[in-house]
């Protein structure tokens, strides 16, 4: 006799089968989906490395503090939780590409000239026929780079694990896609913004442990990774062997006794100071790359080590043999990096500023005096109480004692901050200013603004008192700090410097000067009304990065001003034309002072420093 | 049935059932006070720096609370167990030792702890897990045979 549960069970066993049965399809399509992703998209595979999840277990409040930061989402495979631009659809056509993004499901697809194509006929390994188009392909996206300001993408190049370039970009702030060459400051002359090869360039430092492999292999690359992103073990070294050690709990108490460091892993804050400091500058620095490095196993160094050992700073304050060579090679090499007076000028390498900073030789300094990765805010990484003047006044006392007897500024103003004058925005990068880590005075020093000049350092005094003169900075700092005045141009001598700087400056100076205007700081220390028809004048440069960020200043000179830094040229002189307008309505200036204006710009605009450069941010 | 003393008996079933009872009355009320940690959000308790806190205090909790059941469950098993007198004062002192013990080391544990490790006071759990571990096979040896 039957049991008398057997036809519940029955029942029960006829409702879950079809579950059971979609489930196992489900999985085994994502299971295919998975390992297609894995071949076609670099992946951890370097045994010494343990990955961050691993570090989690006994580090969970140093692990989610990286979590949340920006470095961990430097490079991210694609998904829903990593892509942030718009794909509903979109058809993107400029910088001589043309693209057709969609979604389906959980993955990002482009329709695309093919990149692969379009990257062998760039580099001569491919010839095209006259007339010859690439053909359009459709890919996956693969991976992302970047998650606080802009996002670039990456699709398979179906060779190896070769990662090409999306060629747009898409920029969070303004919401908009943006062909990739109009985010970086380029000249506008140059040819199509080219294909890039993820595997060989941005690896080298958007990843943890990342190895090329392309020497020898043709385009069938077989990348390997210690980690995607900015990891753990990027600062503190392979974890493999310090894990295996920790796993016997006698050794783990020991050390919590004991206290101290742990030899099996490298914790950057018990460094010494120039060694810690290293560390970040394995990235945060321009350094020699060898080929080795560039191409083949990656780099070798690891942290506590000496940079100098395997990626020696470039510096043209003092320079190698290395640095002679590319400079031979390119004689505008040193442009794309520096000021003339040696200062580095592009984002993401602040070692390079720091070292040249005396306080650094003070043996004290190093990144972490600052910036914490773990305990900050991951916008800016500045350590608990670093946002202040306390971040100077710990090593230099006696000026907290009588903050306005040394910078002749009100206490609470922005020209009390230690910042602002040490540390100026002089670098350029992510289309914006950036804090110089180059700490040191304000100086009025040549060569000054011409045709050859356009590469001076801009001091901070005129880039916050963007209507004074360098002739006022110069009496400034020889009134207070007993500087030499130097003999200035006429010219220089009683335009605004800012002014002159953004319309007459090589296009890194024009950019940077350019941001300024916009700069919170400045509209208070100087009447910001002045400076729209400059900054208007700045909004026709010819480099598309000046004219973007002149775009974001006037924003703020004259708030609800639509201006689009892509538009044809004709439509852009429109906009310009109605924000004129505005401010003409606001501001009726004399006919003689709008002859002065005009009479101004049409100077400093010919006096132009034209020569090309490329920010190599 | 046992040939230990009643008076014995009496003694240590009614203290179990005074083990037992206020075991599960302050590991109860401790688990009213780690949900007022998660209701309240208390970053000491939920932050996840403090994962190892949280844990160690999860743990504790439960594991006083199941103590404070198993000393109920020896309270009301000893008649039926046939341990001797030694045997039986023994694994009451055991399992009360256990009871005390291991939610100690796990709450101790917690309050100052080393990043993924909880602190020293963890060292009382795994003896007072042996301990319960032995107490625990005793009582099962002690069942009286099926017939």
């Amino acid at each position: 006799m039957a049991a008398p549960q057997a036809p519940i069970i029955a029942a029960l066993a006829l409702a879950i089968a079809p579950l059971a049965i979609w489930a196992g399809v489900h999985h085994a399509d994502d299971a295919r989906q998975v390992d297609a992703l894995a071949e076609t998209t670099p992946q951890a595979a370097r045994p010494e490395y343990a990955t961050s999840s691993r570090c989690e277990a006994c580090h969970p409040s140093q692990y989610h503090s990286w979590h949340r930061g920006f470095h961990r989402s430097m490079t991210q495979y694609a998904s829903p939780a990593s892509v942030r631009g718009d794909f509903a659809g979109v058809a993107l056509d400029g910088g001589g590409y043309t693209a057709k993004l969609s979604r389906r499901g959980d993955d990002f697809l482009v329709q695309m000239p093919d990149p692969l194509w379009q990257y062998q006929v760039d580099t001569g390994q491919r010839e095209a026929a006259p007339g010859e188009a690439a053909p359009i392909v459709e890919r996956r996206i693969s991976m992302v780079t970047g998650s606080h300001h802009m996002q670039a993408y990456w699709v398979a190049g179906n060779e190896g694990n070769t990662q090409l370039s999306l060629p747009f970009t898409y920029l969070f702030d303004d919401r908009r896609w943006v062909p990739r060459g109009d985010v970086f400051l380029h000249p506008p002359d140059e040819d199509r913004h080219g294909e890039q090869v993820w595997n060989v360039s941005c690896i080298r430092c958007h990843t943890t442990g990342g190895q090329p492999l392309a020497l020898g292999g043709g385009w069938q690359l077989h990348t390997k990774l210690g980690e995607n992103g900015i990891a753990c073990e990027a600062c503190h070294g392979p974890a493999e062997a310090h894990i295996a050690a920790n796993q016997n709990p006698l050794r783990r108490y020991l050390q919590h006794v004991r206290g101290g460091g742990d030899p099996t892993i490298v914790n950057p804050a018990r460094l010494p100071a120039a060694r810690a400091a290293e560390v970040c500058g394995q990235c945060h620095s321009l350094t020699d790359v060898s080929e080795q490095i560039e191409l083949g196993t990656g780099k070798a160094f690891v942290p506590g080590d000496e940079l100098e050992k395997t990626q020696p700073l470039l510096r043209p304050l003092q320079p190698s043999e290395a640095l002679k060579k590319l400079v031979a090679q390119d004689p505008r090499y040193l442009k794309g990096y520096f000021w003339s007076d040696g200062t580095i000028r592009v984002s993401s390498r602040d070692y390079s500023g720091m070292v040249e900073s005396k306080c650094m030789a003070s043996g004290k300094l190093w990144c972490g005096s600052c910036h914490s990765l773990h305990e900050s805010d991951p916008v800016n990484l500045l350590a608990a109480g670093k946002a202040t003047n306390a971040a100077c006044t710990g090593c230099h006392p006696a000026i907290a004692q009588d903050v306005p007897a040394h910078t002749h500024h009100a206490a609470a103003s922005t020209g009390s901050s230690c910042f602002n004058c040490h540390m100026p925005h002089t670098v350029y990068g992510l289309l914006k200013g950036i804090r110089n880590h180059r700490i040191d005075s304000p100086k009025v020093t040549g060569p000054f603004v011409a045709a050859t000049g356009g590469d001076a350092r801009p001091n901070a005094c005129n880039l916050c008192h963007v209507d004074k003169s360098l002739a006022w900075t110069a009496d400034k700092l020889a009134a207070w700090y007993k500087q030499p005045v130097p003999a200035l141009p006429p010219a220089d001598a009683d335009t605004p410097a800012a002014v002159s700087w953004l319309l007459s400056g090589d296009a890194v100076l024009r950019a940077v000067s350019a941001w300024h205007f916009g700069w919170d700081a400045a509209r208070g220390a100087a009447p910001a009304v002045d400076a729209v028809p400059y900054v208007l004048s700045a909004m026709s440069d010819p480099y598309a990065a000046v004219r973007y960020v002149a775009g974001h200043a006037m924003a703020k000179l004259v708030p609800g001003a639509v201006f689009d830094y892509l538009a044809a040229p004709e439509v852009r002189a429109q906009q310009q034309q109605a924000i004129l307008q505005r401010w003409l309505a606001d501001h009726p200036p004399s006919d003689a002072a709008a002859a002065a204006i005009n009479a101004r710009i049409t100077q400093l605009v010919g006096q132009r420093d034209n020569t090309p450069v490329r920010a190599m941010e | 049935m046992s040939d230990r003393p009643p008076d014995l008996d009496r003694k240590i079933l009614r203290r179990h059932l005074a083990w037992g009872w206020w075991s599960i009355a302050i590991f109860t009320l401790l688990g009213l006070v780690l949900e007022a940690g998660h209701g309240l959000k208390l970053g000491w308790y939920l932050d996840a720096g403090n994962a190892t806190r949280r844990l160690s205090f999860t743990l504790g909790h439960a594991h006083g609370t199941l103590l404070g059941l198993v000393n109920l469950g020896f309270a009301f098993s000893l008649p039926h167990l046939q341990l001797s007198v030694t045997g039986a004062i023994r694994a009451s002192f055991a399992l009360r030792a256990a009871t005390v013990l291991m939610p100690l080391g796990f709450l101790l544990g917690g309050v100052a702890f080393y990043a993924g490790d909880p602190g020293f006071a963890i060292v009382l759990v795994p003896p007072a897990g042996a301990l319960l571990v032995i107490v625990l096979i005793a009582i099962a040896r002690s069942l009286p045979a099926r017939n």
